[in-house]
């Protein structure tokens, strides 16, 4: 097996074949027996993903809360009696 | 090194008043197609893009793109043709293109940051049109890694870049778990 144009060939065919992959599903049915698959050995979102999404919320709720003027802020004044 | 503060990052979508051409986050493609083909693309309908800017400033330190889609997965040649429903030839999805984060902003949360801005606007989405997953093509063996800890599936098959999904439902339950505000 040292040949090198053998060699090439091969190093070209496995390049072409890393290119080309295919999916592990081949119609609608079959990608979405795959992905209900995938959700139940996932079991819902892991503990990971649950930390981001509570710092992406908490994040937008300092967020929020700052950008939101205060009762004495603001021009909007009502003139009250 | 001091953390970025989140608060002060703004996610928009792509529009004018975006400097590019001074992000860089290190990969190449990335920063090629928001320095070039960005603005085309979202002229064109073709991905949405959103960029985070920090404390009103127009440089962009953070971006996304998205795109509705689907896999096109080969038709078997004994399907019943009468029974098209049966046998659709589409793997619908909503793919991640892209995301990526200015060098000196890296690993202080705002990646996680954007990926939980796709989810949340996956969510929005679904409630429009129907599709199974998110799916995004992995870069290098580190964000593989970095979506397989995050519960993300291969889903393709001896790719030097994997092809990913995170399923819809879990997207849906996840941003159900945690409301955001408002």
């Amino acid at each position: 097996m040292d040949n090198p144009v053998i060699l090439a060939f091969m190093r070209w065919w496995n390049t072409l074949a890393l290119r080309n992959g295919k999916l592990k599903f081949r119609t609608q049915r079959e990608a979405a027996e795959f992905v209900r698959r995938v959700q139940n050995e996932n079991g819902g979102p892991n503990a990971k993903i649950l930390a981001m999404r509570q710092r992406y919320v908490d994040v937008n709720r300092a967020k929020a809360g700052r950008d939101t003027p205060r009762f004495d802020e603001g021009n909007n004044r009502t003139v009250l009696g | 090194m001091t953390l970025l503060d989140l608060t002060r990052v703004t996610i928009e979508p792509f529009s004018d008043r975006a400097v590019v051409n001074r992000f860089s986050c290190g990969k190449r493609p990335l920063d090629a197609f928001l320095k070039n083909k960005a603005k085309k693309a979202v002229k064109r309908c073709e991905h949405r893009v959103f960029c985070a800017y920090l404390d009103g400033s127009p440089n962009v330190i953070g971006y996304y793109a998205l795109q509705l889609g689907n896999e096109s997965v080969t038709e078997l040649p004994e399907a019943n043709k009468d029974n098209y429903l049966k046998n659709y030839t589409a793997f619908p999805a909503l793919n991640l293109s892209f995301v990526a984060v200015d060098t000196p902003f890296q690993r202080q949360g705002l990646g996680q940051h954007l990926l939980m801005d796709v989810f949340q606007r996956a969510s929005a989405i679904a409630d429009h049109a129907g599709y199974f997953a998110l799916t995004l093509t992995s870069l290098d063996d580190d964000s593989t890694a970095f979506y397989k800890s995050l519960n993300f599936t291969i889903y393709s098959e001896n790719l030097k870049n994997p092809k990913m999904l995170y399923p819809l439902e879990d997207i849906l339950t996840l941003v159900e778990t945690i409301k955001s505000a408002g």
